[in-house]
């Protein structure tokens, strides 16, 4: 339920839409006005005011990358009008954000203390 | 949106636990249970039960209600909204998104 998908069958070869959602200029065309990105695992990646990093690459097929408090993935595939190009964002949750201050502070108590 | 992402990770993150979101369901049957009813209804002890109850109610899902020596609980039902507006918001970003690169494509 934390997830968003969205795909979108675009009329052109997979290498084409590679280039539309790897490179730079292109990006800045569809994504957001300011875009810094490489397809680079590391890589530091910009959209906007929203700041995160490439996690994985795999060349022509998919892209995952972290913005904001979202994983992103990208992943393309053949389709008889063209490629489809599918998106999905969620937000991760992990018990970092559960278990934040104030319920670490309670954590000494027993009650907290898995059985 | 900051202010609305600040708000909707917790929920998410509190409702990523299965046995969480049967506590969330048992809560929306039937509201003002205690941990013990809870306990008695999940195959989960008691002690397992009020850490799951404090994490949804840290997300701020779940509110505690002090009714003689027992604790009763009810779901509240804003942050759910807020996931909500979350995902519209989100659906609707990258459907402007892929409708640009639609166009850009077709150039």
């Amino acid at each position: 339920m934390s997830c968003v998908t969205r795909e979108i069958v675009l009329p052109v070869p997979r290498e084409r839409v590679w280039e539309l959602v790897t490179e730079p200029d292109e990006l800045r065309e569809w994504l957001s006005d300011d875009v810094e990105f490489e397809p680079e695992e590391g890589a530091p990646l910009r959209a906007d005011e929203r700041e995160g990093v490439v996690e994985l690459v795999d060349e022509g097929e998919r892209i995952v990358f972290r913005w904001g408090d979202s994983r992103v993935e990208w992943r393309l595939d053949d389709d008889p009008g063209g490629t489809r190009f599918t998106v999905t964002e969620h937000r991760f949750g992990d018990d970092a954000v559960v278990w934040g201050p104030r319920l670490t502070a309670l954590a000494s108590g027993a009650a907290l203390c898995p059985a | 949106m900051p202010g609305l992402d600040d708000r909707v990770g917790p929920v998410f993150a509190a409702l990523a636990d299965p046995t969480r979101r049967e506590v969330v369901r048992s809560l929306a049957d039937r509201p003002g249970l205690t941990a013990s009813h809870l306990a008695g209804e999940l195959p989960i002890s008691r002690q397992a039960v009020a850490k799951h109850l404090g994490a949804l109610s840290s997300a701020g899902l779940v509110q505690a209600r002090r009714e003689g020596r027992e604790t009763r609980y009810t779901l509240t039902p804003a942050p759910l909204a807020d996931a909500m507006e979350w995902m519209a918001a989100v659906d609707a970003e990258w459907d402007e998104r892929l409708a640009r690169l639609a166009t850009r494509a077709q150039r």
